[in-house]
């Protein structure tokens, strides 16, 4: 087989991975989709925010809770769009030969 | 092909990535603590029950003839039978409403002040452990001591936190060795930050986490080593080699597990490398290391006195500390048990490794297990291809290092062989099945994290791996959001 070829083909199931990967992804943020959801319309917000805060000492009462979530969903986010953004732009050069 | 050793610049960047990375890593652990109500992770009753035992009293507590309590030990102080009560009442409907504090907290406030409140017989399953998590924890305790029980019980948490940090820079700095791509170890760091069981463990009052970060750094010790084979390390990362493995076993059994690998790094030492006196001082380094550590973490963390500290007359004091009337097993044996590790066993081992979480009472729902389940074959399907490239293409370039890649599989597999002679132990002495869950292997999650990383990027080409890891990444994420989600409803809402 031709190195062209064989580049070729890498390629074409390399795509089929990913987008086995990216179903799965899919997959993932449909199930929490609905699960986020069936927690909204079944919890009061200011309700689920008391609970939250009982039996707790004061670093992890609210509002410090929401405080390290938001920390952490803009951190990951961030990250995330760095990632793919590398991957975007790494995805569009050419492989090193494959034997040195 | 063995990787290129790092330059300045490039350990500047890993550096930065690796302030990146903790900082996920502290702002994650932080809303886990403060999700999972006081006490509500397996087995926390207990370790802080010893942790308290040993600031209290200055010592670990002694053994007592009779059954261990396995939740609750019954004459543990007053104020963590009084917060576990609460935190039993408060569940669900049962919370205040709109009431950010409940009067069991000033009351919990009031009964940290007297010392009796505090005292403990410290008769648990923890005490059978060995010493290192619980003696390093007491100054924690002790800083709080004072202070109401549930705020001593979530500093303990944020302490099992730096034992978090301490592991996911060791699985970063260990992804480093095998992957080329600053990228591919990042992902490989994230998979312990946020795979739901390794998020649970690294915030709970619990040895496994402590284990974990020790094995985890003896790990990337091993590495080390294995990038120099057959030449023979510097004698002060020898030593360090030695007293990190000794810590591990101090800590907790599991740290048994990271001893193959140190035998065969000198395996290949003796093999490959000159047989002459600097061989003999290697060994006698790493022996020496761990001896000497093991003997202080005996004598001065493992201390006790012969009188037990409640009913003294009453009770046998038993040392050193083995669960009671457990017979003599060889481990060896446990390949007996290989022909009875069935589907049901390896389900168990696979729900409990990814999203079991509380008191072992709730776990991520079944479409999540089941998209789990269909991602399986794509890892069994990427370490095919990345062993035949490997076998088909010697000379090749490849984004992992083939050693690290073989040693990396090779400690996973030793810690699943370590698993299953844990449960093979439990059935024979104390006739428990299933009693060892899939959590049990974090001790080697960085080995599986190597291994799971290289089997996918297996899958594409070298162009397509950033945007394999962004996608992976991003399955984790959501991954974890669902295990926050899952506690919270079980927790809170119902």
């Amino acid at each position: 087989m031709s190195a062209e070829r064989e580049k070729t083909y890498a390629l074409r199931w390399g795509l089929v991975a990913l987008g086995a990967i990216v179903y799965i992804c899919l997959r993932f943020g449909s199930i929490l989709f609905e699960e986020v959801v069936e927690l909204l319309f079944r919890a009061d917000r200011l309700v689920l925010a008391a609970r939250l805060s009982q039996l707790k000492p004061p670093g992890f009462k609210q509002p410090w809770l929401s405080t390290y979530g938001t920390v952490l969903v803009v951190l990951v986010s961030a990250a995330f769009l760095v990632l793919l953004a590398i991957g975007i732009r790494d995805s569009f050069r050419e492989d090193p030969p494959e034997v040195e | 092909m063995a990787l290129a050793l790092p330059t300045w610049s490039s350990r500047t960047k890993d550096r930065a990535l690796l302030g990146v990375i903790l900082v996920i890593t502290l702002a994650r652990g932080l809303l886990w603590i403060g999700l999972y109500p006081a006490l509500k992770i397996t087995d926390e009753t207990s370790h802080f029950d010893n942790i308290q035992y040993r600031a209290e009293n200055n010592m670990r507590s002694p053994l007592q003839t009779g059954p261990l309590a396995k939740v609750m030990n019954p004459t543990a102080s007053t104020e963590l039978r009084t917060v576990w009560k609460a935190t039993n009442h408060f569940w669900r409907d049962s919370f205040l409403r709109y009431k950010h504090i409940t009067p069991d907290e000033h009351d919990l406030e009031d009964l940290a002040h007297k010392r009796e409140n505090r005292l403990t017989s410290g008769q648990n399953s923890s005490m059978l452990y060995p010493p290192v998590y619980y003696a390093a924890a007491v100054p924690v305790y002790s800083a709080f001591r004072t202070r109401s029980v549930l705020v001593r019980l979530f500093a303990l948490r944020v302490y099992s936190l730096l034992w978090g940090l301490i592991f996911v820079a060791c699985t970063f700095l260990a992804a480093r060795h095998a992957f080329e791509s600053r990228v591919l170890a990042f992902v490989a760091a994230m998979f312990v930050v946020l795979q739901p069981m390794a998020a649970q463990q690294m915030i709970a009052i619990n040895n496994d986490i402590a284990v974990a970060a020790l094995c985890a750094a003896a790990f990337v010790l091993q590495l080390r080593w294995l990038r120099v084979l057959p030449a023979l390390p510097s004698p002060s990362m020898l030593a360090g080699l030695g007293c990190v493995l000794a810590l591990a076993i101090q800590t907790k059994p599991q740290g048994y597990g990271l001893l193959p690998g140190t035998l065969l790094l000198l395996g290949i030492s003796l093999w490959k490398g000159p047989r002459n006196r600097a061989l003999v001082t290697a060994l006698a380094i790493v022996l020496a290391a761990y001896v000497v550590t093991t003997a202080v973490c005996t004598l001065l963390l493992d201390r006790h006195t012969a009188v037990a500290a409640v009913d003294a007359a009453t009770t046998t004091v038993l040392t050193p500390p083995r669960p009671p009337h457990a017979p003599d097993v060889p481990l060896v044996d446990f390949v007996n048990l290989l022909p009875q590790v069935d589907e049901k066993f390896l389900d168990y081992v696979f729900v409990t490794a990814w999203g079991t979480f509380c008191w072992l009472d709730v776990a991520l729902a079944s479409p999540w297990f089941d998209a789990l389940r269909t991602a399986a074959p794509l890892f069994w399907l990427g370490l095919g291809a990345a062993i035949a490239r490997r076998l088909l293409r010697p000379a090749g370039r490849f984004a992992w290092d083939l050693r690290v890649g073989a040693f990396s599989a090779f400690t996973a597999c030793v810690g699943l062989a370590f698993m299953v002679a844990a449960e093979y132990y439990a059935r024979e002495t104390m006739l428990l099945h299933h009693a060892i869950q899939g959590r049990a292997l974090l001790f080697v999650a960085p080995a599986f994290a190597i291994v799971g990383v290289t089997a996918v990027t297996s899958l594409v080409p070298r162009r397509l791996h950033s945007l394999l890891a962004a996608f992976l990444f991003l399955g984790l994420v959501l991954l974890a959001l669902g295990s926050i989600t899952t506690v919270v409803r079980y927790e809170y809402v119902g």
